[in-house]
């Protein structure tokens, strides 16, 4: 469709080609569109339907699309777009916001509000069009989305560009039967970007939650006495990342680090209160509990049960007779604690 | 010798991290899994299904993507090649990949493919040229889906995201079921004329985009068109049945679609009755006549499910087990 036009800074600002304003009129939302070209340059625009879904693949000189509250208030805007910047730079302004966009990123166009849209220079985009209703939740949600430029080869973003380019070439190729489950398709895969920006998918549901967070807890129980054990260790090994597994935490009165603590803390407490013929030192058990430093350990211990180590133990232990080989270090240590 | 589980250490050249493998939950519905086959067999033929056939339970439509090349596939006596393969766990294929690369395969349960048995053998068992239509569509995203860390982010175990993304490629699975299966059953243009076509193609835009209206009747589409509601109906018949039911039909596959986004928030009464359906009853009965299962278990079966255990307990460790045997290569060869 079309060739790429030279930028003609030196021509005359007019109104667009019937064709253009009737193209983006029906497909988005009535705007005014000014072309610094003149219009006997400016080729049809490329316009295909699949389902409720349209496709306009818009390539001219420097242009600027602005939708004001006039044209609002004549015609409210039932559609939703999506721009894909694919050559030349623009500037999107809506809700406040301006965005850059280079080629390769694309924005949310909510014609609800008023937007402008400057191409600076000659440009290649694609719009993609769609009834707000498909959309559902996160049409609600769009002025959190738009005047933003989301870009990037990583998230769901990574995997719509592509898609969205490559339905564009198909999309004149396919049934009305075929275009209409695309639609759909292409729909879903636009509500699951709008829902990832939105951080809807960070919220671990409640059933995940009940089913992760015991299996986490006992993952740590059975690696308590390893000292790499730590928050990245316990993602990992769940296949989550450490920001989801605290978040799983966040319902549960504790952090993940805090826990790993109290549990340590609580086993070597256990271990001190047993009765053994040869019971071992504070530190030998701490040191095997993953703490290898004395006072670390004995301000975490009084954290937990609100005393050191070495009266805890007494506590619990009035009647025993320690070893007599470890006392002089005892009260040495008792001093410190 | 096939090592047992799929781990990051084993990733090929070109498996960027581990292989995206969920173990089945026995007390879960079946849900859509993506494995990777790792390549590392220069005369390798993968035969799918992966699993014994003999399961009446895990009958799967499957899509087969070579991580890098193009594949060819044999089934009864027929070999094709192409891009990607579609094949029938009730009807097994074996498909050769160039040396050396890795399979990525998609594997949707049979109940969540809406098509009958029929039009399941004339699309299934063959290799699709994947430079175009659905399948150009479908075989990049199982590719990235299957390369576990893919583009988006290492953050793999997002649960809400990764299922979602799974509903995407298992949604584009039966688009390019139904795209084949339309292929096959009209070959041939249909009878109208070029201006009538026109005037179809613009008469479904319009009740396309106003599906939800409960004024979306006959005459006011005609009216609409300018045209009359003999006229329309004319333009309506053929291979597509009346104007009536495929509104119905357009109607009930968007509630499936909203039903489908999962999340188990959506309620069946408040879609049925934003879509013009008298009783919930009523909705369900017409969505199991045409997709084989009530709006709540197809609900249920898109809803977010569980990720990978670095360490099952002891009930599935049989189920991983055979699952690291669908992922490794098959012993007779």
């Amino acid at each position: 469709m079309g060739q790429v036009l030279r930028d003609m800074t030196a021509g005359q600002e007019c109104e667009a080609p019937r064709l253009w304003q009737d193209a983006f009129d029906s497909l988005i939302a009535p705007v005014r569109l000014v072309m610094r070209t003149s219009p006997v340059d400016v080729p049809p625009p490329a316009i295909t339907h699949l389902g409720y879904l349209s496709l306009l693949l818009v390539e001219a000189g420097p242009s600027q699309l602005s939708r004001t509250p006039r044209h609002i208030a004549r015609s409210p805007g039932e559609r939703v777009a999506v721009a894909l910047q694919q050559s030349g730079t623009a500037l999107l302004t809506q809700d406040g916001r301006s965005a850059g966009l280079e080629p390769g990123e694309l924005v949310f166009v909510d014609p609800r509000r008023p937007f402008t849209l400057d191409q600076r220079e000659s440009f290649r985009m694609l719009l993609v069009s769609l009834p707000r209703q498909t959309l559902g939740d996160p049409a609600d949600h769009l002025f959190r989305l738009t005047g933003r430029a989301v870009q990037g080869r990583s998230g769901v973003v990574g995997l719509l560009i592509p898609y969205l380019e490559r339905l564009s070439l198909l999309a004149g190729q396919v049934t009305p039967a075929t275009g209409d489950l695309l639609a759909g398709n292409t729909v879903e895969f636009i509500a699951l970007l709008a829902d990832e920006l939105l951080g809807r998918d960070q919220e671990p549901p409640a059933t995940t939650r009940a089913r992760l967070v015991p299996r986490v807890r006992d993952y740590i129980d059975r690696n308590l006495r390893d000292p790499d054990l730590s928050p990245e260790r316990i993602a990992e090994a769940h296949y989550i990342s450490v920001r989801y597994l605290h978040r799983l935490f966040e319902g549960e009165g504790t952090t993940v680090g805090r826990l790993i603590l109290r549990r340590r803390v609580e086993e070597c407490a256990r271990e001190l209160t047993r009765r053994e013929r040869s019971s071992p030192t504070v530190s030998t058990v701490a040191r095997r509990w993953g703490f290898h430093s004395p006072a670390h350990f004995s301000r975490a211990f009084k954290g937990v049960f609100g005393m050191p180590p070495r009266q805890w133990r007494r506590a619990r232990a009035p009647e025993e007779d320690l070893p007599g080989p470890e006392r002089p270090r005892d009260a040495q240590r008792a001093a410190v604690n | 010798m096939p090592s047992p589980a799929p781990s990051r250490h084993e990733a090929g050249p070109h498996l960027s991290a581990r292989p995206v493998v969920h173990p089945v939950d026995p007390g879960r519905p079946p849900y859509v899994r993506i494995s990777v086959v790792p390549g590392d067999e220069p005369t390798r033929a993968l035969t799918l299904p992966m699993r014994p056939a003999d399961d009446p339970d895990a009958r799967e439509i499957m899509v087969c993507g070579p991580l890098r090349g193009g594949l060819s596939c044999a089934h009864e006596g027929r070999v094709t090649s192409g891009g990607l393969v579609l094949a029938d766990s009730a009807r097994p294929v074996t498909v050769s990949g160039t040396a050396g690369s890795a399979l990525a395969v998609l594997r949707v349960p049979r109940p969540l493919v809406p098509y009958p048995d029929d039009v399941l053998v004339r699309t299934t068992g063959r290799a699709y040229d994947a430079t175009t239509g659905v399948a150009s569509l479908l075989l990049p995203l199982l590719l990235s889906l299957a390369t576990a860390e893919g583009p988006w982010g290492a953050e793999a175990g997002r649960d809400g995201l990764t299922t979602r993304l799974m509903n995407q490629a298992a949604d584009l699975l039966t688009s390019l079921v139904a795209e084949e299966a339309e292929r096959n059953a009209c070959p041939g243009a249909s009878g109208l004329s070029d201006a009538d076509r026109r005037a179809v193609d613009e008469i479904r835009r319009w009740v396309n985009s106003r599906l939800p209206d409960p004024r979306l009747r006959p005459d006011a589409i005609a009216e609409a068109h300018h045209i009359s509601v003999r006229r329309l109906y004319k333009l309506f018949t053929g291979e597509n049945g009346t104007l009536s039911r495929w509104i119905q039909q357009r109607r009930l596959e968007e509630c499936r679609r909203e039903l489908g986004r999962g999340g188990g928030t959506a309620k069946v009464q408040a879609v049925a009755q934003r879509w013009g359906f008298a009783t919930a009853a009523h909705f369900s009965r017409c969505f199991r006549a045409r997709y084989g299962m009530s709006p709540s278990e197809w609900r249920d079966h898109r809803t977010e499910h569980d990720t990978a255990e670095a360490t099952p307990p002891p009930d599935t460790l049989q189920e991983t087990g055979r699952a690291a045997h669908l992922c490794a290569p098959s012993a007779h060869w």
